[in-house]
């Protein structure tokens, strides 16, 4: 107990010397994503994807992707038609660009719901704990022991036609997007919430959340500050494969014939029909097929980005 | 730095009967954790009793000592003192008021009078916040001032505990152990607390810095008027810091009284071999320093033996204390208690 030890009066200085402006944690967080070259790769693709069925949606109406015109059927790539027509001569550039938009929110929306729903399951389960814990798993468990797919097709099957067309941002859905995207997002949440469960159950009795307990933190307090910052890590996972898979999803059921009905074109039921014309006509599945690939990439690699830049413990 | 809160200091305490005000009154805690077994439908097959009736009294101002070896309950008592873990019985009275039966928005408002500081530095800060929201948010939770006088508060606060304010910004993993714990104790000292559990605040430190924030809790307790309850098993830092010192084995105290006293005059036979486990600075006296070495583990909590707790591995037992009902605390002199059969 030196008496230099003991004067606490002058501030310990911690790092060198303090003279530059510390950067703000926004700008920071920025940074480790920019020093992330995939990231940074893959938000560009994504954002020429954006870009491609929005803008492509004011050069083309919804009426070039769905006119039909037998006698041009099945043409290769032309300057006429950029992208070939498909077995019934409908332009595939247009059916692509209104396809992309459709995929794009099924992937976007149905993964929402299903990051909502996971989340909120396992955070209450874990940290609340004993009987709401144990109901809420075995509801998840039950849902998990069916097969995905066979869920998928009863569930389309049974909303099919129940649900009517609507109206949206001057576009008309046909009923059975908005169902696809509900079957996708409450089919795909259980993995997540279990993930989140395991997660929350060590945090709860990790010492900082003590601390916020002993400083009278209300639990919601707690779950906001403390818990949900700390398992965001399997959340931006499961965001970004829960995307692709979405994607995935809408093309296999509307492979199957129970997903978006045409003439509603998706990325999805473009390859469903292509499907007997592999080998003569590529261009038919090239693109969306293409088009598939590099979103789920993109998004993979935008959220690998995400999630170090948001951990302030990753090297800047 | 009290000024900014202005609690009211207003509160009139309990006195014992030597007129001493009582802060913290514990009577008869009781900390069980059930085991339970079976997957679908628990059942409990028996409890581990960590706590298991501990009594004693925290004046105003003063630090008392808790110690014992690892798992006799001593960081389990200063939780359930906090309501951390509510305890399964007994009563803990502080600045007057009962803990153990208060709802929650109670508890939360005693909450400000009342703060733990925490044996890890790297465990009980979250590593997702910034030191200035770590020391920032039990303001935000109590909604105490507006979000400048905070920003100003805090600095104030940073500075007060030894960090420099120009690293609010920071995360905790910049910031090394003595630092962090710096960061701890700052939290523990925005709501200008009158009553501080420190639990084992130095024991994951190095040497070098255990001295320094050993200081700094001097330095703060002298300037704020603070209490604490200083839960720790190096015992040569007990007798620095401390005045009283209660010895805690398998989940009951077994000797409790002034440090000087204790240390000088161990009366119960645990107290005698913890004492004699601690090594002299001094070549000649170390030399012949006679130890006093247990023989056996500690019991298991969750079946402690029969009688006096400490039979099993008492150098002096003998039938009266696996006959009898565990020895009660006595007064062997002033202010100096031992629960043993053989000090009377």
């Amino acid at each position: 107990m030196t008496t230099q030890a003991h004067d606490n009066s002058a501030p310990v200085q911690i790092g060198a010397v303090a003279a530059e402006v510390p950067l703000s944690n926004r700008q920071r967080t920025l940074n480790r994503f920019l020093r992330h070259r995939m990231a940074v790769f893959g938000s560009t693709i994504l954002l020429c994807i954006v870009l491609f069925v929005t803008i492509g949606g004011v050069i083309y109406s919804e009426r070039d992707a769905n006119f039909n015109d037998v006698s041009r059927r099945l043409q290769p790539p032309s300057a006429e038609h950029p992208f070939g027509t498909d077995t019934i001569g409908r332009d595939i550039l247009a059916r692509t660009i209104y396809g992309g938009q459709i995929s794009l929110l099924i992937g976007v929306t149905a993964v929402f719901m299903s990051i909502t729903v996971g989340t909120t399951f396992g955070i209450v389960a874990g940290y609340y704990g004993g009987i709401i814990d144990a109901l809420l798993m075995r509801f998840t468990e039950a849902m998990l022991s069916i097969p995905t797919l066979l869920l998928l097709l009863v569930m389309a099957k049974y909303f099919a036609g129940r649900i009517p067309t609507q109206e949206l941002f001057g576009r008309t859905f046909s009923g059975s997007v908005i169902v696809i995207i509900g079957i996708i997002g409450l089919t795909s949440w259980m993995g997540l919430s279990r993930l989140i469960r395991a997660n929350v159950l060590s945090l709860r009795e990790s010492e900082f959340v003590t601390a916020a307990r002993a400083i009278g933190a209300s639990d919601f307090h707690i779950i906001l500050r403390h818990v949900l910052p700390n398992t965001i890590a399997p959340v931006i996972v499961a965001t970004t494969l829960g995307v692709a898979a979405a994607i995935l999803s809408e093309a296999y059921i509307s492979f199957l014939g129970l997903g978006v009905q045409p003439p509603t074109a998706t990325w999805g039921n473009m390859l469903e029909g292509s499907r007997s014309h592999i080998d003569n006509a590529p261009w038919l599945w090239f693109f969306p097929g293409m088009l598939i690939v590099l979103t789920v990439m993109s998004i993979n690699f935008v959220g690998d980005g995400v999630r170090d830049a948001l951990d302030p413990r990753s090297r800047e | 730095m009290g000024n900014v809160t202005a609690t009211p200091q207003t509160i009139a305490l309990p006195t014992d009967s030597a007129g001493r005000e009582m802060l913290v009154s514990v009577r008869g805690l009781k900390k069980h954790f059930p085991i339970t077994s079976g997957i679908v439908f628990q059942r409990q097959v028996g409890a581990v009793k960590a706590v298991d009736g501990v009594d004693f009294d925290v004046y105003k101002g003063e630090t008392l000592g808790l110690v014992g070896e690892s798992g006799c309950g001593k960081s389990t008592t200063g939780r359930a003192v906090l309501q951390l873990y509510r305890p399964t019985a007994g009563s803990v009275v502080f600045e007057g008021n009962e803990l153990t039966t208060m709802n929650n928005a109670g508890l939360r408002a005693a909450r400000r009078r009342m703060q733990i500081i925490f044996q890890d530095p790297f465990a009980s800060l979250n590593p997702r916040m910034t030191v200035g929201n770590i020391v920032n948010e039990p303001l935000v939770v109590h909604n105490i001032m507006n979000k400048k006088q905070r920003k100003e508060y805090v600095a104030q606060l940073l500075e007060r505990v030894g960090l420099n304010p120009y690293y609010i910004n920071r995360y905790p993993h910049e910031f090394s152990g003595g630092q962090r714990q710096r960061v701890g104790i700052a939290r523990a000292l925005a709501l200008n607390p009158s009553f501080i559990v420190a639990d084992e605040p130095i024991s994951a430190l190095d040497v070098s810095i255990q001295a320094q924030v050993v200081n700094l809790l001097e330095d703060l307790q002298e300037e704020l008027g603070l209490t604490y309850l200083f839960i720790a098993h190096d015992l040569s830092m007990v007798r620095h810091i401390c005045d009283r010192v209660a010895v805690m084995y398998l989940g009951k105290i077994v000797e409790i009284g002034p440090t000087d006293r204790v240390y000088d005059n161990p009366l119960h036979p645990y107290t005698q071999s913890l004492l004699s486990a601690v090594p002299v600075p001094d070549p000649e006296v170390e030399e012949n320093r006679r130890r006093i070495i247990l023989s056996g583990d500690v019991p298991s909590p969750a079946n402690p033996p029969s009688g006096c707790n400490f039979r099993t591995r008492c150098p002096v037992a003998f039938d009266l204390c696996s006959d009898e009902p565990s020895p009660p605390l006595i007064e062997i002199e002033p202010g100096h208690f031992a629960a043993c059969h053989r000090v009377t």
